[in-house]
């Protein structure tokens, strides 16, 4: 068996919602490299195992739990066995380690190797954070500073390390498939950074204006900004035009569909090749995974750039940026406050809410005044994280506003501020430091124009 | 290959669980309620029944020597009725772990079961499971303390 094992090995092929572990198992038998007797252990181990987590998750207080719940735990088992597998990555000590050592020194390895997944995840949502773009767009905003934190707090390693248990609306350019999760965190984590530290390679002014001129209203919609800058990045090099600016003019564009036209498939593939490969050297990308993902994301882009080109249609791929008109000066105009018993009934239902998420979206469709969202922030709906997570999802001109009337100059008044007040107040000054410089800079040029 | 790891119990799972339950004539004898092979084999069916109709899993010898042992001393236990209101109570027991939603540990919901038994419904099954489990549960899914009565207020408790 040790000999086939150095001429065969197990290419394990992840189906739809099979756990590694078992596709990784069925291969193993399925080869020769486990006998039926080994198999059947195994399963004996996995059924002593179950028994041995469920009373762990019940605290010894119930002998029964929902099949739905041993089954999810089940499934933890089955993860983290296979993220062993990954981290021993070596099919036929693997196979050692579960003929001699069983399941659950298997379970084990596996159970300290998420812990140390989580800590690298979580290194990695901090350098996320600090290269986020700083152009506001809510899926993304919403995605790195809400969403992905709340893994962190959610996720249940010992009885469902299979979950993913965050809201993540922000789409990659290369989606991942077949991972779930501290392996889907981790992989969404790396891939975010790369499409990160790409368009912060690009002005954040060029970049807003590229958005801008994709959608008006670009901040709402969902699309991923990495595949808009790329794209082009790319036209701005087939036109042999300098990158940085990623203008593309109509004039470009005529050029392009001139010279793109006709061209084979084959050829278009292998200049999109080089483009990429010209694209990482432009922007001082060494690193392997970057230059792997950049091609990647070219790779995708041909197909659709073939299309545009065949359909005469490459406005479609390749944008005209629209710079902002010069800053006019924000006004100010207070909405009227909300009737007394309106917002009791509000502050009333917020505080019923479990999770921070309804909090937030029934504030953002009740809250039409600057006044009534102050004193609902001193009112005691909102605790600990819930002050940041609301303030995320606040726009550039709210927070110039919050700027303006509380965080600008505001030494002195603190003793006119009432504890609850103070407490908000300073939960806003710890959000508005920790935000990046970019959109710190662009707040305060709003707030300086309020008039 | 899902099928190679199933949750439904063993047979040697339920050979266990006949041992354990036999095992308990002896501490019932003296209440003049004992079980033969045969009622200790049903006993393992109904409970076996109860888990897949109520969509749960049991690991170990289960909760039958529990209940029995709980039950012994009720006075509306006796030799005529012992097997067949077993039966009931074991039903009833997984229904209404479902039904409390997971949040009473077993030996809570034994204790529960037993007073109501005794004190509010008399020995009847159907007053125990159609009037007072049914308001437990209801109470612990309203979010109230598991023992309010509706005529006490939320605050008033009753026995168990």
């Amino acid at each position: 068996m040790n000999n086939s094992l150095q001429s065969k090995s197990i290419t394990v092929a992840s189906s739809e919602g099979t756990p590694y572990f078992i596709v990784f198992m069925q291969q193993a038998y399925e080869k020769g490299f486990m006998d039926a007797a080994l198999l059947e252990k195994i399963q004996m181990q996995s059924v002593a195992l179950l028994a041995k987590r469920v009373e762990r998750f019940t605290f010894g207080e119930s002998s029964s739990v929902l099949v739905t719940k041993a089954e999810e735990i089940l499934h933890s088992i089955f993860y983290t066995a296979g993220i062993a597998l990954e981290k021993i990555h070596n099919d036929k000590k693997a196979i050692t380690v579960l003929r001699e050592e069983g399941l659950e020194a298997l379970y084990t390895i596996g159970r300290s190797y998420i812990d140390e997944r989580v800590i690298s995840a979580k290194q990695l949502l901090q350098k996320v954070q600090e290269s986020a773009v700083s152009v506001y767009h809510h899926a993304y905003h919403d995605t790195v500073f809400s969403g992905l934190p709340q893994f962190f707090n959610r996720y249940d390693a010992d009885f469902g390390a299979q979950m993913t248990p965050c809201s993540i609306d922000y789409p990659l350019s290369c989606p991942i498939s077949q991972q779930t999760g501290v392996s889907y965190i981790c992989s969404y984590l790396e891939s975010l950074l790369i499409e990160n530290r790409f368009c912060r390679k690009f002005s954040d002014q060029d970049v807003e204006a590229l958005l801008r001129g994709y959608e008006k209203d670009y901040a709402e919609q969902f699309f991923n900004i990495f595949d808009l800058v790329i794209a082009n990045a790319c036209g701005c090099l087939l036109a042999q035009k300098d990158v940085l600016p990623l203008l593309i003019t109509d004039a470009d564009r005529n050029y392009l569909q001139q010279q793109l036209e006709h061209i084979e498939r084959q050829q278009l593939a292998n200049q999109m090749t080089e483009i990429a490969r010209r694209l990482c050297d432009l922007l001082d990308f060494e690193n392997e995974a970057m230059r792997l993902y950049v091609a990647d994301a070219m790779q995708k882009l041909l197909p659709i750039l073939r299309l545009a080109l065949e359909e005469k249609r490459l406005e479609a791929v390749l944008i005209t940026p629209r710079h902002k008109a010069p800053d006019q000066p924000l006004r100010f105009v207070p909405a009227p406050a909300m009737e007394d018993e309106a917002f009791r009934q509000l502050t009333d239902e917020l505080r019923s809410c479990r999770f921070v998420e309804d909090k937030i979206r029934l504030i953002q469709r009740q809250v039409k005044s600057h006044t009534d969202l102050c004193d609902l922030l001193a009112a005691g709906c909102l605790f600990n994280n819930e002050f940041d997570a609301l303030f995320s999802v606040l726009q550039d001109e709210q927070l110039a506003l919050f700027y303006h009337k509380s965080l600008a100059d505001s030494a002195g008044r603190e003793v006119f501020l009432t504890e609850e007040e103070r407490l908000w107040q300073k939960k806003l000054l710890s959000f508005y430091q920790g935000l990046p410089v970019e959109r710190k800079r662009m707040v305060e040029g709003l707030a300086s124009t309020l008039s | 290959m899902a099928h190679l790891f199933s949750l439904i119990p063993v047979a040697v799972q339920n050979q266990q669980a006949v041992v354990e339950i036999l095992g308990c004539n002896e501490k019932t004898r003296r209440y003049g309620l004992t079980l033969s092979q045969a009622d200790a084999r049903q006993l393992v069916e109904t409970r076996s029944r109860a888990l897949i109709s109520n969509g749960r899993v049991e690991f170990g010898g289960g909760i039958i020597d529990k209940l029995i042992l709980k039950f012994r001393d009720s006075p509306y236990l006796f030799r005529q009725n012992y097997v067949d209101t077993l039966d009931a109570l074991i039903e009833t027991f997984y229904y209404f772990k479902n039904e409390s939603l997971d949040e009473l540990s077993d030996d809570a919901l034994l204790d529960a079961m037993k007073t109501y038994f005794d004190h509010n419904c008399a020995g009847s099954v159907e007053l125990l499971q159609n009037r007072e489990l049914e308001r437990l549960a209801r109470n612990i899914r309203f979010g109230y303390s598991p023992f309010a009565r509706e005529d006490e207020g939320e605050e008033g408790e009753d026995k168990a």
